[in-house]
Formats: C-alpha cells, structure tokens, sequence
C-alpha cells in the first residue's frame, strides 16, 4: 500500500531520486533494437512467419560514427522459462547433469527433470530425442530478418509442442511455468531471443514473444503510421530548427491500425469461460495503441504516450539539441498483440 | 462553627506532598506485603531529587475516588472523633490493594477507615516512567462537627466576620490540589481536600493576603476582600515546578521475566524526535529494530522478515499499523498506556509469528473529569474526549482524519502527470467504555481505520507502460472489542477477551491487477492466572483465532524475499475467487517459578493450523537471576537467558494451490537469548543482549519448476543488542541503543546462505530529551545505519512486445548502499493557561541534508546506476491543545 503511495507521489513529483544523470530511455546514443516486427504479427500454428529487426545504427545518421560489423544471433525456443528465468530455454537434460554447462543439479532439479523425461519416454520419446525436442533452434545471420516455420518448430510444430505440454501436464491442462492456463486458441508463446549488435562496440539482447494463435484468424495486420511531422509554436510544419527550440510533434495513423479482434472472456478464477457446446465465449474489444518515442538528440516530453480508452495522446513536445546537426527521431507503435510499425523523422538543427 | 451533620471526613492527612516534602516524617517501615509482584519495601525515599542528581523521578498517585467512610455510629452519637493512620499499597493499576493500620483511632473507626479506603482508587504513581506499585501513608480523621478543611478563626465579636473558601487546581489540567496549606498572613492555615477545596470560617472583614507555598508548585500570593456576613470565593491555579514529583515508597515493579521486554511510557514517546509523537513508530528505535527505508512503518525485528512480527492491541491482532504503512499509526498514542516490545524469547501468551512483538495496551479512560485534547500537524487533526461516565465507568471518543487530500492540490504541479481522483486521506476512529465494580472490570471498545487513495496516471509508467490508468486502494478494518477481568480470589485472576470485526484490502490498477480481500476476523483469549504458593504462579489460556471471507485476485505471483521480478508487463497474472475459513486455535500454558534470587518461567504452548492441518508444540523457558543486589533486595545485576520455540502459519498466498503450494506446513524458529541487566546509578540502566534465531521450515522460492514455493528455506540471524538508557528524570532521557547483527537466508537448492534483504550490521540510535525550561523542551535523535543489502543489476534483456527492459540480476543481496545517517531534531514549547495548556512543536528530520542512500535506481536498460537518497530536509509542525 506504501508503495501505491510512494508511487503516486512519485508520478505527482513530490518525492523522487536522484536519476538526473542516467540516461532515459527516449534518448539513443547507440545502436539499439527498438523493436522486432513480426509479419504476421498473431500468425496460426500453419504459418510461417517473418521477423525483422527495427534498431537504430548510428552511422545512419552520422556516417562517421564508430561502427563495426553488424551480428544477429537467434536462439528460438520450444519451450521457454519466461521472464522469471530470463527466457531462457526449458532444457531438462541439463537437471540431469547432462546439460551443456555441466552443472551439478539439485536433488529438485533431477526430479522435476524426471517427470518430463519419464513422461517424455510413455510417449515413446527417449532423453536423447527429448534432447532435440528441447533445444533451442539458433541460427546466426547477417541481416537482421529471419522466418519461421511454425509446423516444424521443434520437429514437431506448435500443435506438436502443444500436445506434449498437455500430455505432461498431470491433469492434461497446459500451464505456463507461471501457472496459467495455456489455450491455443489464446496464444502459444514461442520465446526468440537475439542478440544482435556491432562487432566489438555493443550487443542488445533483445526477446521476441510471438503469440500462435489458433482462432479465427481475422485482423492481424500490422499497424501502419500515416504521418509524422514536426511542428513549430506558430503551427507550421518544419524540417528542423534552431537549437533548443521547442517543437511539436504530431503523427496519424492508417485507419484500421487499431483493430478489433476476439477475446477470450475468462471467470473470476482465471478459467475460460465456455458456452453450452463447450466453445470458448469472446467478446469483442479494439486493440490500443501505444507509441513510444526516441531521438538521436535534444529532449522528448513523454517517452510513451497511448490511445485507449481513456487518452489519445498521438503528440508529443520535442525540444531540439544544443548543438547544430541532423537529429532524427523515432516512434514506435505497438497494438498490444504483436503488431509494431516504425516512422522516423529526420530534423536539422541549424545556427541560430 | 458551622457543621453538625456528620460531614464527610476531610483528608488532611492524605499529605502525600506535604508527607514527602518533609521528609516522609510519618512514613514507616513497610511491611512484607507478601507475593512476587510485591515482593520487597523500601523506607520512603528522600524527597524529589534535584536535578543532575541520580534519584528516581516519581509521579506521586492522585486520589482520583475518595469514598466517605460509614461514621462508627455510637461514637457519632457521643460526638467522639479519631484518627486512624493507614498505609495504602496503590498497585500499578491505581488501586488499592491493601490498607494496614499504622495508628489505630479505636477499633470502630480503623475498620471504617479501612473498608473506605480500600475502594480508593488513584492514578499509579510512575516512577522512572513506569507504572510502579507503592505505597502511602494516609490519615482518616473523623469529626463530627467539623470539617477539617474549615478553620475557624478566634473570633471578635465586635468585628464583622464573613467566610473565605475556594478551591486550588493545577494550571492547565485543572486536577484537584491534595494536601495543599493555604496561609493567610496571620498564620492561619487550611488544608485542600480530595477535591482541592478549602475553607476558612469567620474571618474578620477586611483584606487577607493569601499564600500558598509548597514545594510543588510555583508559589502563590494573593489579595482578597472578605467581606462581613458573606463568602468570598476564590479559585487559585498553580503550576507545577519543573519535573517536581513527591518521593514515594516503591515496594514492587511489574514482574519482568522475560529475556528482553522493553518497555516505553506515552511521557517517553510523545517527545522522541522524528516519530512525530507516535507510539509505535518510537519502536523503530530499541534495538533489535531495523531501519526501515524511507521512514516506511515495518517492523522488522531481529533480521526477520516484516510478516513475521506482530503489533497487537491487548494482545489481539490488528491487520493494519499504520495509515498508508507508515505515516502514522492507526492508533492514537495517547490512548495508549504503555508498549511492550519483545525483540524475541517472549512468553507463551504469545505465538503465531517467529519474530518480535509489539504489545501496545490501551490506558483507562481518565475518571477525575472531562478531559479534552486537540492535535493538528502537517498530515492529520485529531481530537479527543474522555471522562467519566457514571459511578465505575468511564469514556473516551477519538478521531483522526488526515488532509492530505485538501493540501496537495496546491503543492502538486499543474503539469504533474497525475490526477488524484480522491488524494490520499485516512482516517481512524475510538470509542471505549471502561467499568469496575468492585474485583470485576469490563471493557468495550470500538476502533477502525480507513486509507483511501485513488489516481489516475495520465501517460504509462516510465518503466512500465502496462502500469497507466486508474490505480486506487482502499484499506478498511474495524473490531469490536470485549473484555471482562475478575479477581475470583486474591489468587485466582481471570480474563475473557474477545475482538471481532472486518479487514478489507482493496487494489486495482487498472485492468492489469486487482486485488480484493474481504474478511471477518474473530479472535478469543481466555487466560487465567493461579497463584499457588509464594513461590509459583500459573498462567494458562486459550488463545483462538478465525478468519473467514472471501478473496478475489488478479496479480502475479509476488516475489519472495530475496528474489527479484522482472516488471509487470511480463508477468503472467493469475487469477482466483474464493472464500476462505482459518481456524487456529492456541493452547498455552506458563509457571512461574521463584526460587530464591532465580526466577523462572517455563511454558509450553500448542498452535493449530486447520487449512495446512499441522501442529506445532513449542517449549520455552526464560529465566533471570539477581547476582548482585542492592541494599533493598533489588537486583542491580541481573543475568538473564532464554530459548523456545516459535511457530506461524505462511501467508494465505502461499498455501494458495494458484498462488502458492497447498502442501507447505507452519514455518518454525528457534530462539535463544543471553544476557545482563547493569543498574550503573538509580538513573541509567545498562541492557546488553545476545541472541541467536534460527529459522527453518521457512517457506521460500522452491528448487522444483513443478511448485513455486516449499518449506525448504532457512534462516540463521545471531548478534547482539546493547541498550544504555537514562530513565525519565526531570529535565532528561534518553537513550543509546546499539544492535550488532547478521541476518542471513537460505532458499532451497542453494548451497550457500546469502544476506537477507533488510540485514544491518550496525544499527545506533542515539537520541536525548531536555527540558530547557518548564516552557522549552528540546530533543535529538542522530542515526547511523549500515546500508541494506542490493541485489546488483548488470544489464537486461529488451522485451520488444511490453516495451520493457527486464534486467539481468546478480547474487541476490551480493551489494550493499552505503551507510545511513541522520540527525532529527524536536522542539516543544507548552503554554500553561487556567484551564487549558497549549503546546506547539518543530520537527525537523534530517537536519544536516545527508542525501542517504536507500537503494540504487538505474537507467532503462539497467547499463547506469545511481543512489536512490532519500528525504531531504523536512521541518514540520504541530499544535496540541489540552484541558
């Protein structure tokens, strides 16, 4: 309860911590991925999907930024920990002693271990196929856009995965590692992790969460900026400006970009709620749209900003750098089920 | 003279004052009163000390009930008159529990003045800020035909008479002077009864200077008119000397068995600065205690985790301490007797939690007369009214409510990104009622307590953007409380309590997380207390508590202690509805044992958990034995040592099937306390503790992906408390406590014990109360605290679908921040006016703007680090008035 307090005076101002000299995330000095797109964003376990890097690199702004060769690494897991594990892969060989750092397990870790593997071996799958099973699908690429074939990830494809996790589930439910029920029809999340940088200069790592998603399939289409622009306290659109003069920003979006999909209604227990033919009951609800804002240079206002329910917040004030130069900007829309779309915005800043 | 009804018998020898101002010339020896509570007299003490000296400072007990004796009728028929001389042993609680005959009047009049004075009531006189049992001498006169208040003066029948009466109060509290001469210029003397009055019988017309000059009070001259054929009224008020208290005779302390009970007078905690004059924030000052960061309202207790502590009123369960965990304490201090603190190795009384207690016990409510006090400072007002009610009974109403919510809107900037759709603002409120007729008491209290708060976050969270829209929170209990105590026998002491009520626990933010629980709480004590010989007391008692509700929850599962969570956007929520019933019923059992300068105190108690149906029996044994002692058989060396065994149940969350693992079982402690009590002089007191905790069956993080969490955590906190105290005086008091420790956990599947998360190595707090002037009173605490542990961030992952950094944590707890420290000071300066006192202070914390370091914040990415400091400099203020 303290904390709602503390959190609350927080957000008002009155109290606080001393992070002036840290740097916000709005602010990009360095290559960074600020998103993996996915087409499709919400794809079907028949799918195959394509995801792309969105990162910023300095050289494309200043060509004489340090740089050096770029690098992705893609580790796709079958199975993941979650975020409690820092997403790494479930790999039950390693709680065996078997695993690939070699780790002694605890007595807790063999037994967990065994029970997927035993499970594993009444469905005909021995540990050294289990082995297989688990691991994780990595793959090293120049470019930062790799596909996946979700009828073969981890041989047996997401509806094979899904399957398994139900059969070693003791009462048939697929759970999450957090406990929760997992439904196909929900979405069955396959972790992607990358790492990704310049050779000898910076990594980011980064984790992708695409949501399988066996239901009626409509509406996954990527949300897509119309404009953006910058303008100045008379209202006129201009292409830069002199230093630390402030700005506003303003951006549309395509219509359409926050659509309306089916969700599933869940009860007070967390179960999903099913009609008298045992179909999963939906309602319908429009997805919102949250846009995150970055710049090369000068200062953001707010680093996020939303349209939902409550707020359409589609501007920003941008106050320009001190020093002359390029400065560019980004902003990042998210609608909440895997659909990203990026824009850009190139400013000069010029001597007053 | 005017009087020949049978008057009620004036009191002029109840000269506690008069007694101990000179001297104690009438005091005698007192006799063996018998028992271990009592165990021991001293003559009368000298009178009070001056200052700088080493005497006790006393609180002589008020005659707050005088009941008239029934006049032996054959000697009222022969208009015979006596005095008997009476030695009253006044417990702790006021009454009185023995009137012995030091001077007989005549066996008629002495068993009069007896059966009167035995149902005498007083305020229990305090010695060194306790409540101490004493004793007094008092002087029952009975005449018929005068009242001894009255002097008659010789009388000149040529000159015109007229009548000079009143009354003495004290400035301020307007209570009753007892005892008091009042001269007049001629020598003529009157003496104040029980209720301050006095008189003076045909007097001849003309002016008199009046005087009252005694060592208690400031001196008072003044002129008056008698006026022929009339009475002339006066009302004089008198202040009290600075710290000026009368010597009493001390035959007996409240029994202290345990290893470690420290406890703290409403005198001590309304001007300890820094706590702002509340009760249970002074707590965090004894040692044993840690810092809590941001001046936040946990109690964690000999390194044990803040769940595993408890503060109960009259030892029953309260969910809530604190308005909004900690700004201030949802019970008002001043209607608080006095609070016990067990830092560990309490008695069987007392179970369910493995770490420390804080028994706070609600003061009667004061019977003389109305009574009304007013508080206002920079969070809440508070007001306060208590009295008698009828013959037996008394009163008191209370309630605080908190402004917050009318302030901010002009402290909050125009741009702040929040709109508070109901500011935050508590309130709490207290009705009692409080009866005795004759060994029986009954108690019937009313209390609550509300916290609201409600925001909306105009943009995402900076960390989190999950966490934006509407967060509200709402915190709401109230219990009825019912206690009825008997005195069967003098040696059979029974009481039955019992508290009933409503906890509810609301919060949302947004749709991501709700959170509501909504439940009755029914706890049950029924103790009862046989003495059955000099040497050995039994105390046993139920102790039963219920829970029943129902429980809505959407949330992820909360980390536990020393594990860290990534943010919430990548949490997965779980949800659950249900009703719930706990049932815990609790046996205990307790001798006390007095084997000649040993004492002893075995116990045993039985707590039962019927959700996790699992039992836990817990020995314990405390004891202390007077190695040296003084010339009164008082020890002043005192080694003490302690072990047992504690049990409680996990929190409901953890032996949820959802949230938790249903197969866990009561968590388990073992405690074992060392030490000694030095009585360096009559004024300071050297307390030094050594301890060892070891926890096991802890429930914690569990090994196996299959449950979340299992008993498999241990624990072992050892070290040491020292605590150097200079008890209340006149002008001083204060304290140096000092806590060496090592707290340290390990969860199941680790090989190697870690911090835990709140672990101080060093805690000293060094705080002292001057009082300047009878007006100023000055006050300081400085601080000086090992910085908590941290768990080290280095680096993160990028979750690009929740636009979250989620960070990759080192050893947990592998870190510390440096040390804290801080000086707070405290000014008071009091008004005294007839019938009212004003007093007003100026807190201000953190006086020299130490920027401490209560954490670490990092950047978005977790690639930059800074301190997390915590409050600046803050002055705040306060009035209080009272009549």
């Amino acid at each position: 309860m303290k904390a709602t307090l503390a959190l609350a005076l927080a957000a008002a101002g009155l109290v606080g911590c001393d992070s002036r000299d840290l740097q916000s995330r709005s602010e990009i000095l360095e290559y960074r991925v600020l998103a993996i797109r996915a087409d499709i964003p919400e794809p079907s376990p028949d799918d195959t999907a394509t995801l792309t890097v969105v990162e910023h690199d300095p050289a494309d702004v200043d060509p004489e930024a340090e740089t050096g060769s770029p690098f992705y690494v893609w580790e796709i897991c079958p199975f993941s920990l979650g975020s409690l594990a820092q997403y790494d892969c479930l790999d039950p060989l390693q709680a065996t002693g078997a695993g690939p750092d070699g780790s002694a397990p605890t007595p807790e870790q063999q037994q967990a271990a065994g029970r997927v593997i035993a499970t594993l071996a009444e469905l005909g799958v021995s540990p050294q196929e289990a082995a297989g099973l688990f691991a994780p699908d990595i793959r090293q690429t120049a470019e930062g856009t790799i596909t996946i074939d979700l009828e073969t990830v981890g041989g047996v494809g997401i509806r094979g995965l899904y399957a398994l996790c139900q059969a070693i589930a003791s009462d048939g439910v697929c759970r999450s590692f957090e406990g929760q029920v997992v439904l196909l029809e929900e979405g069955w999340n396959l972790y992607v992790k990358l790492y990704s940088g310049r050779e000898g200069v910076v990594r980011n790592d980064t984790v992708k969460v695409l949501k399988v998603r066996d239901f009626d399939g409509r509406n996954r289409a990527n949300p897509a900026f119309a404009t953006l622009e910058a303008f100045d306290a008379s209202g006129a659109a201009v292409t830069g400006g002199v230093p630390e003069q402030k700005l506003t920003l303003k951006l549309t979006m395509v219509g359409g970009s926050a659509e309306t999909y089916p969700a599933i209604q869940y009860d007070d227990n967390g179960q999903p709620v099913r009609d008298a033919d045992g179909a999963l009951v939906t309602e319908e609800e429009t997805e919102e749209l949250l846009y995150s804002w970055y710049a090369t240079g000068g200062n953001i206002d707010r680093s996020r900003t939303v349209t939902d329910d409550l707020f359409d917040q589609r501007e920003n004030e941008f106050t320009l750098p001190e020093e002359p130069g390029p400065v560019r900007l980004y902003v990042i829309a998210r609608d909440g089920r895997g659909g990203f779309a990026v824009r850009s915005l190139d400013l000069q800043v010029s001597e007053p | 003279m005017t009087s020949s009804s049978r008057t009620r018998a004036a009191i002029p020898s109840f000269l506690l004052t008069f007694l101990f101002a000179t001297g104690g010339a009438l005091a005698q020896d007192a006799p063996d009163v018998g028992g271990d509570e009592l165990p021991e007299a001293r003559p009368p003490a000298p009178p009070a000390a001056a200052p700088g000296t080493a005497e006790p400072v006393v609180v002589p007990p008020e005659l707050t009930k005088f009941v008239e004796a029934e006049y032996p009728p054959e000697a009222f028929a022969k208009g015979e008159g006596a005095d008997v001389l009476l030695r009253l042993t006044i417990s702790d609680t006021g009454a009185v529990d023995e009137a012995i005959v030091v001077e007989s009047g005549g066996e008629a009049f002495d068993t009069a003045a007896t059966n009167a004075a035995m149902l005498f009531e007083f305020t229990p006189a305090v010695i060194d800020g306790q409540p101490t049992p004493v004793q007094i001498q008092y002087r029952y006169r009975f005449e018929v035909k005068q009242e001894s208040t009255r002097v008659e003066v010789p009388v000149d029948e040529a000159r015109p008479t007229g009548d000079l009466g009143g009354v003495a109060l004290e400035k301020g509290t307007r209570a009753p002077l007892v005892g008091v001469v009042v001269r007049l210029a001629d020598g003529t003397e009157a003496i104040t009864d029980a209720q301050g009055v006095f008189r003076f019988e045909k007097l001849p017309a003309g002016p008199v200077v009046v005087t009252i000059d005694d060592p208690t009070w400031y001196a008072l001259e003044d002129d008056e008119e008698v006026v022929a054929g009339k009475l002339t009224e006066v009302k004089y008020y008198l202040e009290r000397k600075s710290g000026d208290g009368a010597s009493i005779t001390v035959v007996g302390r409240r029994v202290q068995k345990e290893v470690a009970r420290r406890t703290l007078t409403m005198e001590e905690i309304r001007k300890i600065p820094g706590t702002q004059g509340d009760a249970l924030k002074v707590i965090q000052n004894l040692p044993g205690v840690a810092r809590i960061p941001f001046g936040g309202g946990a109690l964690i207790i000999r390194g044990s985790n803040p769940g595993d502590s408890a503060a109960v009123i009259n030892r029953h369960f309260v969910p809530l301490v604190f308005h909004f965990g900690g700004l201030r304490s949802v019970f008002p201090s001043e209607l608080l007797e006095d609070i016990d603190f067990y830092p560990g190795n309490f008695g069987a009384e007392f179970g369910r939690y493995t770490g420390g207690i804080v028994d706070a016990r609600i003061r009667r409510p004061r019977e003389d007369r109305l009574h009304g006090r007013f508080e206002a400072d920079v969070f809440d007002a508070g007001v306060l009214l208590e009295g008698p009610l009828h013959e037996g009974a008394t009163f008191a109403i209370a309630g605080r409510r908190s402004y917050i919510d009318a302030i901010l809107p002009f402290v909050l900037p125009d741009d702040a990104p929040i709109d508070f759709t109901v500011a935050p603002r508590y309130y709490d409120y207290q009705a009692l009622y409080d009866y005795k007729k004759g060994d029986h008491r009954l108690r019937l209290y009313f209390l609550g307590s509300d916290d609201k708060l409600e925001f909306l976050l105009e943009q995402p969270a900076n960390g989190d953007p999950s966490i934006r829209g509407t967060l509200e929170n709402e915190t709401y209990f109230n219990r009825l409380y019912l206690a009825w105590n008997a005195a069967f026998t003098d040696d059979v002491d029974h009481e039955f309590s019992l508290a009933a009520g409503q906890n509810q626990l609301y919060f949302a933010a947004a749709d991501q997380i709700f959170f509501l629980v909504d439940g009755w709480i029914v706890t049950l004590r029924d103790d009862l207390e046989v003495r059955l010989s000099e040497r050995i007391k039994l105390r046993t008692g139920l102790d039963v508590e219920a829970f029943f509700g129902s429980l809505n929850i959407k949330a992820p599962v909360p980390p536990k202690e020393g594990q860290q969570s990534p943010p919430l956007a990548e949490r997965e929520v779980l949800q659950i509805k249900e009703d719930f019933f706990f049932l815990n019923p609790s046996p205990w059992v307790e001798l006390e044992l007095k084997l000649g300068d040993l004492f002893l105190v075995p116990g045993f108690r039985a707590d039962y958990d019927k959700v996790l149906d699992d039992w836990a029996f817990d020995p314990r044994l405390s004891g202390r034995y007077d190695l040296v002692k003084d010339e009164e058989g008082k020890g002043t060396t005192v080694l003490k040592a302690g072990a047992g065994l504690y049990s409680q149940r996990p929190t409901p969350d953890e032996s949820d099937d959802v949230f938790g693992n249903p197969d866990i079982g009561l968590e388990h402690s073992l405690h074992v306390s060392a030490g000694f009590e030095q009585r360096l002089t009559s004024a300071i007191d050297l307390d030094v503790v050594g301890f060892y905790k070891y926890l096991y069956d802890s429930v914690g993080p569990s090994a196996d992906p299959g449950e979340r969490v299992n008993n498999g955590t241990l624990g072992r906190i050892y070290g040491m408390e020292v605590l150097l105290r200079h008890n209340l005086r006149e002008r001083f008091f204060g304290w140096i406590s000092y806590t060496l420790m090592r707290s340290e956990r390990k969860d199941d599947g680790e090989d190697d014990y870690r911090l835990f998360t709140l672990d101080q190595t060093h805690i000293l707090t060094m705080l002292g109360q001057y009082k300047l002037t009878s007006q100023w009173e000055i006050g300081l605490r400085w601080r000086y605290v090992t910085g908590n542990p941290q768990t080290p961030r280095q680096g993160a992952v990028y979750a690009v679908d929740s636009d979250v950094y989620v960070p990759y944590f080192g050893s947990s707890n592998s870190e510390r921040v440096d040390a804290f420290h801080q000086l707070d000071l405290r000014v008071d300066r009091r008004w005294v006016y007839e019938a009212w006192i004003l007093t007003a202070y100026l807190e201000i914390q953190n006086v020299y703007n130490r920027a401490n370091p209560e954490g670490i914040t990092y950047n978005f990415d977790s690639t930059q680090s800074a301190p997390l400091t915590g409050l600046p400099i803050i002055p705040s203020f306060g009035l209080r008035g009272e009549f």
